[in-house]
């Protein structure tokens, strides 16, 4: 009985340790800045989380990193490290605002449908940009990792120059014009920011948590993402499945650049995604979740928490945002080391396998 | 004669697992030892810590009375211990004489006066004219000159053993010598053993080829789960029964009871004029035909590495053939995808089981499934039923006697034998019409070998077609009813498994021999 609860508790420390960590590291900074860390962080804790008012702010800033997280996880589980969401975000944000600003002619859209079709313009941009990796990775093997990071510098540049040279709205500022009123996604309380986007968050959230759980597509991408060959040879067609897989991140992705455009920012703005951007929240969060979609929510939210009160505490107490960078940036270099064992047995039987197993392997080489 | 090897109380634990548990052996200078047992009983582990590869936990290592620690192979082979490895470690493109000599080349010398003065530069008369007459005295038959990329592979392990005895070592250890090796080359390797005993040299031999260890040891030392159950003389009463009894701690049946049903004349899967490039662009499977028939297991004998496994990947659907066809019952399915195949009942048994045939993370369940998950059974309009597969995997455990320690545990947590079951279970109940095995027991315990078997067996008395690839040939031979044999990517002989002898085959596999006429193409004659 004490063993399991030991073994129950071995994830909980495993993930408390590095948040003790990472915050300690962000307290010393905070002191060398001149500041009282517990000050600090008490005062980002009461914003972000104490007041109803506090809690719509929160969401509002969660709600972009929950669906980049659920991108990144998504195709994480799956084995395929697509880092590239921050990029497919950008030309989903682009593409909406695109056609929540009517430009194309396309401000000849019924009302009711201006909304939905500048979604959906969104999604298409993030998946068709998420297909270059996907067709480059599931046809020549090409190493994930790098294309997508390097497409991603190529949306946030691109996006710039096609702003700038065609799509630039109002001439004392360097962004399209702003999106139709009617193709808004209307805010819940307008004095907040989170909007309805949010609900769809959320279903999406659960909607992948579902998939994974409990279809035979869940199952195949369980499989693909433990061991590639294996998948292959069982007859799971895995070329088409990464292409999907990564097809469905890149729309989650436009999801988020979407929403962020029509419910928040209202025009698409060069480098709006700001240091670090949402996609690369998202990874983060994606990595503390262990992939885990109900994971990916919690945690986004209290990335999304964090977010606002670090907005409050600078312009409060003006502590730089930066540190709220450093936080998260330590936070994910001290979860790289794992602190406990989950099972001390399963490493015992790892080694015990160790030496048959080599053998195998020698013996078909 | 005395002790030249003597362990004591030997242990070695890798964390909480004990892979050598209080070993006492003592090997007699001159003999022959047998080292026996089967896959993970610990015999590799206890060789490793004589020649220096792993150290002790606990107890000590004697070499002629005296107590010695040796921290790497070199300090083995300096007092005098060799050991061959199962898997040569030999540079292809340099020649025998350079391979022997490597790592502890002659160098010229300058001789000024009474002095010699070695130069940095390598002499490589000398280097020949040692090696050639280290040849002669062991009479081997090699020349200093070849490149090893030329040389068989019997010849490369010739030249293996050759590099130990240059070494000058009083102990020679062959760790699974004929696991490689064809007929023909095994009974030579015998004969040398025999030669080099003559000479003085003391030989330990790891295996698990009972027959061998019968032909050419003095005694035999078996072990059994990390324990050296007993030494005994090889004399009469040291039968190939008593020592897999004595490996296994039971009795093993180990001659393949077979039905006696006769072979089917209706064709299940025919198979026409197949060939496929690598690619690397070379030809690796050409022109190959066969039949195989109801009630029929064909075997397929060759050294490995002569096409078997893109022939498997061919059938299997995860590799593009450039001509042939293959037909399933009249059905085409050379092209088919993996998943297409299986639904049109063909099983398979990847040569590669912890790559292709299950995946390790995954628990018992899912991969009892895996293939077949998108069948009504398990899978209703794309949600998979759970329960229904947890049931699948209690009913598969218990008729395929897979041990399991937890209730649903990743099959990275069984053994080498169970993990097979595994797959022998979610192929063999999804009722294949043909099954694909290729090297179906391989590293499995004599147990579930038995029970792999008789699977197949069973299989094949149901009236089903089975293709059987083995590098182990007692497999094919007791298993099949025809045997074709695959050499450079080619059948070069058929025969019928009950009367060929294991030499023809050898002949056969080796290149030596070719039919010019194959049955082949017209099923089995």
């Amino acid at each position: 009985m004490s063993d399991n609860l030991k073994r129950r508790s071995i994830p909980v420390l495993n993930a408390v340790i590095p948040l003790a960590f990472a915050f300690a590291l962000g307290a010393i900074f905070t002191m060398i800045a001149g500041y009282n860390p517990l000050t600090v962080y008490g005062l980002i804790l009461k914003t972000a989380f104490t007041s109803g008012g506090g809690w719509m702010q929160t969401l509002g800033f969660a709600c972009p990193i929950i669906l980049t997280g659920i991108a990144t996880a998504f195709a994480f589980q799956s084995g395929l490290w697509n880092i590239g969401v921050e990029g497919q975000l950008y030309f989903g944000a682009f593409a909406a605002a695109l056609v929540g600003a009517g430009y194309f002619g396309l401000d000849c859209i019924p009302v009711g449908l201006q909304m939905p079709l500048s979604v959906l313009a969104g999604i298409l941009a993030g998946m068709l940009y998420a297909a270059i990796p996907a067709l480059l990775k599931a046809y020549l093997n090409a190493n994930v990792v790098v294309t997508t990071i390097m497409l991603n510098y190529i949306a946030i540049e691109l996006t710039e120059f096609l702003t700038k040279a065609f799509f630039q709205g109002d001439q004392s500022y360097d962004s399209t014009y702003a999106i139709q009123e009617t193709a808004e996604i209307p805010k819940i309380m307008s004095r907040y920011r989170v909007s309805y986007a949010i609900f769809l968050a959320v279903a999406i959230v659960l909607v992948v948590w579902f998939v994974s759980r409990r279809t035979s597509f869940g199952y195949e991408i369980s499989a693909i993402g433990r061991q590639l060959e294996f998948s292959e040879a069982v007859g799971m067609r895995v070329r088409k499945k990464i292409v999907l897989i990564f097809l469905i991140s890149g729309a989650i992705a436009g999801v988020a650049g979407a929403t962020e455009v029509l419910g928040v920012n209202k025009n698409f703005m060069p480098n709006f995604s700001t240091n670090p951007g949402l996609g690369w929240q998202g990874y983060y969060v994606a990595v503390l979740a262990h992939n885990n979609p109900l994971a990916v929510l919690l945690i986004a939210i209290i990335f999304g928490g964090f977010r606002y009160g670090s907005i409050a505490v600078q312009s409060k107490l003006g502590v730089p945002l930066d540190l709220l960078n450093i936080i998260q940036g330590a936070l994910i270099l001290f979860y790289s080391i794992k602190y406990f064992h989950e099972n001390k047995e399963k490493i015992q039987k790892h080694l015990k396998k160790a030496n048959p197993a080599k053998k195998e392997e020698q013996q078909n080489a | 004669m005395s002790a030249i090897i003597e362990a004591r109380h030997l242990t070695k634990r890798f964390g909480i697992f004990t892979a050598n548990n209080d070993i006492n052996l003592s090997v007699q200078e001159g003999e022959v030892r047998a080292i026996i047992g089967e896959n993970g009983a610990g015999k590799t582990t206890l060789m490793n810590m004589l020649y220096g590869i792993l150290q002790p936990t606990e107890g000590e290592l004697l070499f002629k009375g005296q107590p010695v620690q040796f921290h790497s192979p070199k300090d083995a082979i300096e007092a005098g211990i060799g050991m061959v490895h199962q898997h040569f470690k030999l540079s292809p493109s340099l020649t025998v004489y350079e391979n022997i000599v490597l790592g502890i080349e002659t160098n010229k010398k300058l001789k000024i006066g009474n002095k010699e003065i070695n130069l940095p530069l390598i002499d490589n008369k000398r280097e020949r004219k040692v090696v050639e007459d280290l040849i002669q005295k062991y009479n081997f038959s090699l020349n200093p000159d070849d490149k090893i990329r030329d040389l068989s592979i019997g010849a490369r392990q010739r030249v293996e053993i050759l590099k130990m005895l240059y070494r000058q070592v009083k102990v020679l250890i062959l760790d699974e010598p004929t696991a490689v090796l064809i007929p023909q080359e095994v009974e030579e390797l015998i004969a040398k053993i025999h030669d080099l005993k003559r000479m003085g040299q003391t030989v330990i031999i790891i295996t698990h080829k009972l027959n061998e260890v019968k032909a050419c040891a003095d005694t035999i030392s078996v072990m059994r789960r990390g324990q050296l159950i007993d030494t005994i003389v090889n004399d009469d009463a040291a039968t190939a029964e008593k020592l897999a009894e004595m490996m296994v701690g039971r009795p093993v049946l180990l001659r393949v009871s077979k039905s006696g049903k006769p072979v089917g004349d209706k064709p299940v899967l025919e198979v026409r004029h197949l060939s496929a490039k690598n690619a690397e662009g070379r030809e690796v499977v050409r022109d190959v035909s066969f039949t195989i028939h109801e009630n029929e297991i064909l075997g397929v004998a060759g050294i490995e590495g002569n096409g078997q496994t893109e022939l498997m990947y061919l059938l299997t659907g995860l590799m593009k053939p450039t001509a042939g066809s293959v037909k399933l019952r009249s059905k085409e399915i050379l092209n088919e995808w993996p998943d297409e195949l299986r639904r049109d009942g063909v099983g398979v048994v990847p040569e590669d089981r912890y790559k292709q045939g299950l995946c390790l993370s995954l628990p018992v369940s899912n991969n009892l499934i895996s293939g077949y998950h998108r069948r009504s059974r398990f899978c209703h309009a794309g949600l998979m039923d759970y329960k229904e597969i947890q049931k699948n995997k209690d009913e598969m455990v218990k008729l395929y006697d897979i041990r399991i320690s937890a209730d649903d545990p990743p099959v990275s947590a069984l053994s080498g034998g169970n993990a097979q079951k595994v797959i022998i279970a979610r192929e063999l109940s999804n009722g294949p019409e043909v099954l694909l095995a290729s090297q179906p027991t391989r590293g499995v315990d004599i147990g579930a070998t038995e029970f792999i078997h008789r699977s197949i067996l069973a299989l094949r008395d149901q009236g089903k077609a089975v293709f059987l690839i083995s590098s182990e040939l007692s497999e094919v031979k007791s298993l099949a009813d025809r045997i074709i044999v695959i050499h450079d990517g080619r059948i070069v002989g058929e025969f019928d498994a009950e009367s060929v002898s294991f030499n023809e085959l050898g002949l056969y596999m080796s290149g030596a021999k070719e039919m010019k006429q194959l049955a082949g193409e017209g099923g089995n004659a």
